[in-house]
């Protein structure tokens, strides 16, 4: 009779020989360095994304706090700058790093996760597929860094 | 009262009650990253705890979850109530009450509370996992059916280790999660049928996909221990998950939990409410 151990170990195995199978079909098309951009609709979907983003910020007091003094035009173009660019689009960034851009303003994890809510109700808006939206919610995961505690 | 009043009532209380409450709530974490609370009280899948933290308190909240359970098999009957605070998306504090009904209408019944720390690292962002230990104390409120059976001590602690993980994007570019534990534990059936002077370690897995915001598909895997004279049969189960708001979430479930105390196949329904504020 098998040990518990035994047992364990041979279930582990196939769950690992499930989770390769998994990571062998999602990494068996390599994507285009500009797939995600494309995904987005391009500049004129980038555009969309970052006005239905502004809407959401406008309507969520917790986030609006952050936004008092913000000249909403100037911060709408490097909003779709940093979109394209990260998603592989043809643009240039011309605004501040992130650690710049939100130092003094203390923002939260918490606060954080609301413009993540605010990023993802902005792309359910414009009608973005959920795996689309996961690629680009991953990419804003990654600044968190810069952006809370500064 | 007419029934139908009945639940129209309790549910615009309980909508009130929540509606006041989400007011000062801890709803800094994004939606379904709390988990739903355990059979156990902790956090994380349906039969098995994560090292996710429940309520939805971020850092500077504190929150609370509470839910109803219940696991109908062949030949048993589990029900269970559970509370949790978490202060901080840090500790978290629980308390469970679990009643095991057996055939011919005998009932166990044991109280676990709990206190749960995430050491380090978050679930979603960054590069280290969600790290989180998990203290889990057991005790019968009424130790003479324990004792009929021949089963001397009726109170012990788990301790889990637990690490968790939430790729935003995933499997198939989904959020997919996955929590691996191990535990220390005495307890014969989870504490239910007492607990052994003994202790084994066991390990416990779970991973979920999402297949949107509000929906979650997954498998739970737990190892049981092994004491001399008292098989016990590894438990598995296979859930849907569904979490319409921050405030309340429900969960269905097939659950295998093999042979249990001598009775075979006890394969069955698992169902949780749960509301959190």
């Amino acid at each position: 009779m098998k040990s518990p151990i035994q047992n364990f170990k041979s279930r582990l195995k196939s769950a690992q020989l499930a989770v390769f199978l998994l990571l062998a079909v999602a990494c068996a098309s390599k994507p285009q360095p500009d797939q995600l951009y494309q995904e987005l609709g391009a500049q004129a979907g980038v555009a969309r994304l970052a006005d239905a983003l502004i809407v959401e910020i406008k309507a969520n007091p917790k986030v609006m706090i952050f936004f008092q003094d913000t000249q909403f035009d100037y911060f709408r173009d490097r909003l779709i700058e940093d979109i394209c660019v990260r998603s592989g689009g043809p643009c240039i960034y011309q605004g501040l790093s992130m650690a710049d851009a939100h130092s003094g303003m203390e923002i939260r994890e918490s606060e954080f996760n609301y413009f993540v809510e605010d990023t993802q109700k902005a792309m359910r808006a414009i009608g973005l597929k959920t795996s689309t939206q996961n690629k680009l919610l991953a990419l804003l995961a990654r600044e968190r860094n810069e952006v809370i505690r500064q | 009262m007419p029934r139908k009043f009945a639940i129209g009532t309790i549910l615009s209380f309980a909508s009130a009650i929540i509606g006041a409450a989400s007011a000062y709530a801890g709803d800094g974490k994004l939606l379904g990253t709390s988990g739903l609370l355990s059979i156990e009280g902790s956090a994380g899948g349906g039969i098995t705890p994560w090292a996710v933290l429940g309520s939805y308190a971020e850092a500077e909240q504190m929150g609370f979850s509470a839910s109803v359970a219940n696991v109908n098999l062949r030949d048993y009957r589990l029900n269970t109530g559970a509370l949790a605070f978490g202060v901080g998306n840090r500790v978290e504090f629980s308390a469970a009450n679990q009643r095991f009904e057996l055939p011919g209408n005998a009932v166990l019944s044991q109280n676990i509370f709990g206190a749960k720390l995430r050491v380090a690292g978050d679930l979603i962002y960054g590069r280290v996992p969600q790290l989180a230990i998990t203290l889990q104390h057991k005790r019968h409120q009424d130790t003479s059916l324990l004792n009929a059976l021949g089963v001397q001590q009726s109170t012990g602690t788990d301790v889990v280790f637990s690490v968790a993980k939430l790729w935003i994007d995933g499997a198939f570019s989904r959020n997919t999660l996955a929590n691996i534990s191990l535990r220390r534990t005495s307890a014969q059936e989870i504490g239910l049928l007492g607990f052994n002077n003994k202790a084994e370690w066991v390990a416990e897995g779970a991973i979920a996909v999402l297949p949107n915001r509000y929906w979650a598909i997954g498998a739970e895997f737990r190892q049981k221990p092994n004491f001399a004279g008292i098989p016990e049969s590894n438990w598995r189960d296979f859930f849907v998950a569904w979490f319409p708001a921050k405030g309340v979430s429900a969960a269905i479930a097939y659950v295998d939990l093999g042979t249990i105390a001598g009775r075979k196949d006890q394969t069955g329904v698992f169902f949780t409410l749960q509301a959190n504020f």
